[in-house]
């Protein structure tokens, strides 16, 4: 998000602060898409569970607008009101799958439309919550550390150490998937013109 | 971990968060499908049938002028504060238009108590996240919900509003 951005976002968020109901709209409408697919990918994109946490969240954002104290920081704001709640819900998530029948865990299909690795996603899903919300803030979102730590409220330390386990652990996933991909069979020869 | 190592995991794992990153509204739960799915077809059918059918008939009262007195349609500025539908009476309340998305369609009578006049076989859906004894939004009426008398429909602000929601939904 480039200067202009926030600073437009803050001037919205100082006329929601105000009582302006069409600012607030606005505002709720610019950062919806950032809320929404911030908390999606922390949970886990393709559950309902991460699309009732959007919803939730984006209701967390309205419930506390009147009360934001600084509205020149309200994209960190409100994507700290959305990444924690996110991180409850993947917590809550995590220890019902393990008692939920597999039937149930995959209600809404997820799908990457250019074929991503899945292999990538399920080891990103495998992640601790926290640490999930490390990486989309940092690589998704583009989120300073600086700008991580705050809206995790945890220290710059935590965020560096958090995001080098993470891709410890997801370049696993990644030579699991160039492995798979040197090991497949040479590809046969495609049809030649016959007469 | 290589600079160039880290750089190339970020580069992947950014691809691919944002291949799964899908629409920027929360989806809509649908309702799931039960019971045989033939019979829930045909009584769609029937009912569709009927639907067309009574549209025609009040469409040639209307023509003939003897349905005078009898609201046609609800006009998009005419002012709806009331709504009854499933034995519940709800109250219109306005809040902000990004605050709730609309959901599923909901079948069955709704009427609709516009400045007066009540307007039959209203179109209703439920909101996502809440239950239709809590709330009901007309699809098309951005920024107004239908809230069950009884239940957070007399709190003060919009925000308050939206907070009783919230809360409520979450009670048991």
């Amino acid at each position: 998000m480039n200067e202009s951005e926030h600073s437009a976002l803050a001037h919205l968020a100082e006329r929601a602060v105000g009582g302006d109901r069409q600012a607030l709209d606005q505002l709720l409408r610019e950062l919806r898409p950032r809320i929404v697919r911030t908390v999606r990918l922390v949970v886990g994109a393709g559950s309902w569970a991460a699309e009732d946490a959007a919803q939730e969240a984006m209701i967390d954002v309205l419930r506390g607008i009147r009360g934001l104290r600084n509205p020149a920081a309200v994209h960190g704001w409100a994507l700290r009101l959305a990444t924690t709640r996110a991180i409850k819900v993947a917590r809550r998530e995590r220890i019902l799958s393990l008692v939920r029948p597999l039937s149930e865990q995959a209600d809404l299909a997820a799908t990457a439309p250019d074929g991503s690795s899945v292999e990538l996603k399920r080891a990103f899903d495998e992640l601790p919550p926290r640490m999930r919300a490390v990486a989309v803030l940092r690589l998704y979102t583009g989120l300073s550390e600086h700008e991580t730590a705050t809206a995790l409220d945890c220290s710059v330390g935590t965020v560096k150490s958090q995001l080098h386990d993470a891709r410890l652990r997801l370049a696993k996933a990644l030579r699991g998937d160039d492995q798979a991909q040197s090991s497949l069979p040479p590809q046969l020869p495609g049809p030649v013109g016959g007469k | 971990m290589t600079d160039q190592a880290e750089q190339r995991v970020d580069d992947e794992v950014g691809r691919m968060l944002r291949a799964f990153e899908g629409p920027a509204d929360p989806r809509p739960r649908q309702r799931r499908r039960r019971g045989k799915e033939r019979v829930r077809r045909a009584l769609l059918g029937v009912t569709a049938a009927a639907v067309a059918v009574s549209a025609v008939g009040v469409s040639a009262l209307l023509l003939d002028g003897k349905g005078e007195g009898r609201p046609a349609a609800v006009s998009g500025t005419q002012s709806c504060t009331e709504l009854r539908a499933g034995g519940r009476r709800y109250v219109a309340r306005r809040v902000p238009a990004s605050a709730f998305a609309v959901g599923v369609p909901l079948r069955g009578r709704a009427v609709l108590v516009c400045g007066g006049t009540r307007v039959p076989d209203a179109d209703v859906a439920r909101v996502v996240g809440l239950g239709p004894a809590l709330a009901l939004v007309r699809p098309g009426e951005r920024g107004l919900v239908y809230v069950a008398v009884g239940r957070c429909h007399d709190a003060a602000a919009e925000t308050e509003l939206v907070a009783c929601l919230h809360k409520e939904r979450s009670a048991p």
